[in-house]
């Protein structure tokens, strides 16, 4: 299979999970651009031990994580978003979302930057534990419980923000 | 209040990304950016103003604290952080210990005054058979090697003497002023920036 098709197949799933991180369009387009770069150039060291998708999710983590170094060291080392003077844009200005998404998308944002990434690869982009952990670089048994303190933090969030399960349907 | 199962959590995140997935036209232009090296994105990034004007104004800030703290002669001997031993040097007299070609100073200190004295005795030509021409260009060699010394003879008003570790900074201020450190190499021994060593006649700070 091409790279070409691999743009084809995967391009949206990275572009969201790059944008759901960054929150920026621009910026977003170029680290998934970058990403493709890369596996378009990487495409022949590809040895099919993992799922394709797995490997150039694993591209895509690597590059979003060098922006933030980079870019936003501080954020990075404290593992956390600092919102300073309403610099980052809204999640209205980020996607279209409603009032749930938006209350989802929030909370997410609240949590540790290695929680969100547990729970945007294994939940929001489907991902097994095992190559969640592949792309994190970790062992799958870090994943689990990352995962679950990620769960309780993110339900503690929605809990914050007035979200129940009550709620949920009266929307 | 109940939460969220994990379940109904499982769900509804399953179903977030939806909205941040990327549009046709999106898709198309990384696409030619990927594939065709074409940058057909027009836009620029945004800037955000704020965080880069208070970034500027903070590192102005440090710039200027650290100036300030350093200060004018950029010397951390002579600086914010050096200590004034200016009264402890009263009284001190240094002497060069080893003649150089042009000079043999003595140094004294009485707390308002620093007096420079050369006591470099000169060549003597008395009983040589050296031209007048040859003493003439050996006098010009004297004043000119003089001239590029560092110290000059004189009486200085208002100098201070500010110590960093074991270095000794003598600033003298006004129109004829300068700067000269020592270093002190054993508790009655300095060495001048210069290179030439003096002893003094008391132990100081």
């Amino acid at each position: 299979m091409s790279a070409e098709q691999w743009f084809e197949d995967y391009a949206s799933a990275v572009y969201s999970y790059i944008l759901m991180q960054v929150r920026n369009r621009h910026t977003a387009e170029e680290l998934t651009q970058e990403t493709f770069v890369k596996v378009v150039e990487k495409a022949h060291q590809f040895d099919g031990r993992a799922a394709v998708k797995t490997w150039i999710f694993r591209i895509a983590y690597t590059t979003t994580l060098n922006y933030y170094r980079k870019k936003h060291p501080l954020t990075h080392y404290l593992d956390k978003d600092f919102q300073l003077f309403g610099s980052q844009p809204s999640s209205e200005e980020t996607a279209v979302l409603n009032a749930q998404e938006a209350d989802f998308y929030e909370a997410l944002r609240r949590l540790k930057k290695s929680q969100q990434q547990v729970i945007l690869l294994r939940h929001i982009q489907g991902f097994s534990t095992k190559d969640t952990a592949s792309i994190l670089g970790n062992t799958e048994g870090k994943v689990k419980m990352s995962l679950k303190r990620a769960l309780d933090a993110f339900k503690k969030e929605l809990e914050k923000g007035g979200m129940s399960h009550e709620t949920i349907y009266r929307r | 209040m109940k939460l969220y199962t994990d379940d109904e959590l499982t769900q509804k995140l399953g179903s977030l990304s939806e909205p941040f997935q990327p549009t046709q036209e999106q898709k198309k232009t990384m696409h030619q950016s990927v594939f065709h090296g074409k940058n057909v994105r027009t836009n620029r990034r945004t800037l955000h103003w704020k965080p880069a004007f208070v970034s500027m104004l903070m590192l102005i800030s440090i710039a200027f604290i650290v100036t300030i703290l350093i200060g004018k002669t950029y010397s951390l001997s002579s600086g914010f952080f050096a200590k004034d031993v200016t009264d402890s040097w009263e009284g001190i007299i240094m002497k060069q210990q080893d003649s150089f070609e042009v000079t043999n100073y003595s140094i004294a200190f009485d707390g308002e005054t620093m007096g420079i004295q050369n006591n470099f005795m000169g060549e003597s030509f008395i009983g040589t058979d050296k031209s007048d021409m040859e003493i003439r260009k050996a006098a010009d060699d004297y004043q000119a090697k003089l001239s590029k010394m560092k110290l000059h003879e004189g009486k200085f008003q208002n100098y201070t003497v500010k110590k960093e570790k074991e270095r000794y900074t003598i600033t003298v201020p006004g129109e004829n002023g300068f700067t000269y450190t020592l270093e002190k190499t054993a508790p009655r021994q300095y060495v001048g920036e210069d290179g030439i060593r003096y002893s003094v006649n008391n132990y100081t700070d």
